[in-house]
């Protein structure tokens, strides 16, 4: 297993390479000249020519990316065109509230959502399944945005319960919350429903009840992690676009994160910030996946097993060498 | 042999789904004595799984529903239990090995935890002593204790139908039900399972029901055989009274379908058609549209059962009159 994980890690390393490559291009190839937009339209050109040679902006490609991957070796991602401060800094600056907005999301989403879709699968087209199977249509099709600002309007302005904006407490956690999670639930409450359906269906489903094992025994021990596989699959993939930062979220409660920081600088073309925010996301991306695969060889062992048959082989094989 | 272990009288079951109530089993009644092998032969859905799930009661839920009969085991009636008194029944008493061992095992568990839990479902050991008690049932059953930490997948198809016997013997229940246990096996591996069934039935005194569509394990393993057919015993009677004076025109087809190593036969002879509908079952004999032998009677009404003597029964129309004959005779 550690022999995967850092074979895994080692990988990660030519993807983010790629990465870099592909947008460093893209942006160096984009219309539009970078020392202008810093300076403004009312400077000279000549102003504008001394700030693109200061940058650096007039050395051919192959030099820019190379002073790039330099500068990022060192965990300098540059920094912004728009207000000179460091990029890596912005970026880790704005990281923790992103990261627990996140988590906190995806944590209580996937806690309701996997219980409820449980229940609704071993009760199906009961009244309970009924209501998940609805709540998690309309969780789909509710933009959140619309969601966010319906609740800020019932909840903080109507009743006065919660604070509208900022992410400085509990409190202020609890509407993002809900407003980020709710779509993640419904995701994760479909997911489960029908990959538990699938599972209790199986003959080692009946095996385990046959033996006498107690049902709830049998729908947690036999069920459930046989089911997960999906599961986590669909949470990894939720977690990382939500680390990415959920901009209209973000925006809607004036949460000072990772999405705004980064759709902001898109529309400013400040190209540094641009660069170094795809480049953590991918790395973010890569890391959750990660923790995904690892996860999968935990729970399912037919996929960790595939790589102890592979170090048992190669055992062997030295064993042979060795005689 | 005279004590009953299991007494089926009389039941219905049914499946009810959204296309219509399919009546898979329509008043079967068995008995089994203490020690003994009963053979349940039919052809695909003749009822014969049902039969099984509903004395386990794990007939699927909500949609199989016994709708009348009873059924006792060792005098108690499983119809009335608890859902407590059920797991307790459930691995302990009554065991079943499944059709496909192929699935039967869950994968992201070892064989030896399998094993294990079913025995510490029923006894209050520890652990550690169910493992060695989990390892001795591997064993038992020819697979080499050290694959205990083996998961499924690891295991020929063979060996899984070994781990299911291992699991379904565990607690030494009294009953064991098999259910097709050779079917997914090839040949060679037919004939190891079937031999080490027998003997673990020596070895655990076990009464066993065993389910089939292959007439060589029935002669191989039973004592008793009932012939089903659209959920209900159409012949009853020793392994004798079956392979050598078979009366039901169904049985007999059955034994003409199959080749005889004495007469070598170019053809085989089916029995024509298919059976009917079980959710629009016809009112007479439900052999009666394949039946070579049919009567302008036998659609108008059901046939009832002639005892033929003790054990020997038929459900049949052409048999009536023949209890009366024997006895005649006899008398």
């Amino acid at each position: 297993m550690f022999r995967y994980i850092s074979r895994r890690i080692i990988m990660m390393i030519p993807v983010l390479l790629g990465v870099v490559f592909v947008i460093f291009t893209i942006l160096y190839f984009s219309p539009g000249d970078p020392a202008r937009t810093i300076l403004g339209v009312t400077a000279t050109e000549q102003e504008v020519q001394m700030l693109s040679e200061e940058l650096g902006l007039n050395d051919p490609y192959g030099v820019q990316l190379f002073r790039y991957l330099k500068d990022l070796l060192r965990g300098d991602m540059g920094r912004s065109y728009k207000n000179n401060k460091s990029v890596s800094a912005e970026i880790l600056q704005r990281f923790p509230t992103t990261l627990l907005l996140a988590t906190l999301s995806i944590l209580f989403a996937a806690v309701i959502a996997i219980v409820a879709g449980i229940i609704s699968a071993i009760k199906q087209y009961s009244v309970f399944d009924n209501i998940v199977t609805g709540f998690s249509l309309l969780g789909i099709s509710i933009p959140n945005f619309w969601l966010g600002l319906m609740l800020i309007i019932l909840v903080s302005l109507h009743w006065r319960l919660l604070p509208a904006s900022g992410f400085y407490g509990p409190r202020y956690w609890i509407l993002p919350l809900i407003t980020n999670g709710v779509g993640y639930m419904a995701g994760i409450m479909r997911i489960t429903r029908s990959s538990m359906l699938e599972v209790i269906r199986q003959d080692y489903i009946r095996t385990a009840r046959a033996k006498g094992q107690r049902e709830i025994v049998v729908i947690l021990k036999h069920a459930l992690r046989n089911a997960i596989i999906p599961i986590i699959t669909l949470i990894g993939l939720q977690f990382g676009r939500a680390l990415g930062g959920a901009v209209l979220i973000e925006t809607v409660f004036a949460i000072p994160g990772l999405g705004k920081y980064l759709v902001d600088s898109i529309s400013a073309k400040d190209i540094p910030v641009i660069q170094g925010g795809v480049l953590f996301l991918a790395f973010l991306f890569g890391v959750v996946n990660l923790c995904v695969d690892i996860l999968y060889g935990f729970f399912d062992p037919r996929i960790s097993s595939q790589y102890r048959r592979k170090k048992e082989k190669a055992v062997k094989m030295h064993a042979k060498q060795a005689n | 042999m005279d004590e009953k272990i299991l007494e089926i009288e009389n039941l219905a079951v049914e499946y009810r789904t959204d296309d219509g109530v399919v009546k898979a089993v329509n008043g079967l009644d068995l008995t089994l004595e203490k020690g003994g092998t009963l053979g349940l032969v039919g052809e695909t859905g003749a009822g014969k799984t049902t039969t099984a799930l509903s004395i386990m009661r794990l007939l699927p839920d909500p949609q199989g529903v016994i709708t009348s009969g009873s059924i006792k085991f060792a005098g108690q009636d499983i119809l009335s239990l608890s859902k407590g008194e059920l797991r307790k029944m459930r691995g302990q008493h009554i065991s079943m090995v499944f059709q496909d061992p192929m699935t039967s095992l869950n994968p992201i568990l070892t064989v030896g935890d399998q094993i294990a839990e079913a025995i510490r479902l029923h006894e209050k050991i520890s652990r550690a002593e169910a493992a060695v008690r989990a390892q001795s049932m591997l064993e038992r059953v020819g697979i080499p204790p050290n694959r205990y930490s083996e998961y499924p997948h690891q295991f020929s198809g063979g060996m899984k139908q070994r781990v299911v016997i291992a699991i379904a013997l565990a607690c030494n229940p009294q009953l064991l039900i098999a259910d097709e246990p050779t079917t997914a096996l090839d040949v060679t591996i037919q004939a190891q399972v079937l031999a080490l069934m027998n003997k673990l039935k020596n070895d655990f005194e076990t009464s066993m029901i065993i389910i089939t569509h292959d007439l060589g394990v029935v002669a191989e393993m039973c004592d008793r055989v009932a012939i089903l057919y659209c959920g209900e015993i159409v012949e009853y009677g020793s392994l004798e009274d079956i392979f050598d004076h078979p009366e039901h025109p169904y049985t007999k087809g059955l034994f003409s379908s199959i080749p005889d190593l004495d007469t070598r036969a170019s053809r085989l002879t089916p029995i024509p058609g298919l059976a009917p509908d079980p959710s629009r079952l016809p009112k007479g004999c439900k052999f009666a549209n394949r039946c070579s032998m049919k009567r302008p009677e036998c659609v108008k009404t059901d046939p009832p059962v002639v005892n033929l003597d003790d054990l020997h029964r038929v459900k049949c129309l052409l048999a009536q009159g023949k209890d009366a004959e024997q006895h005649a005779t006899l008398g």
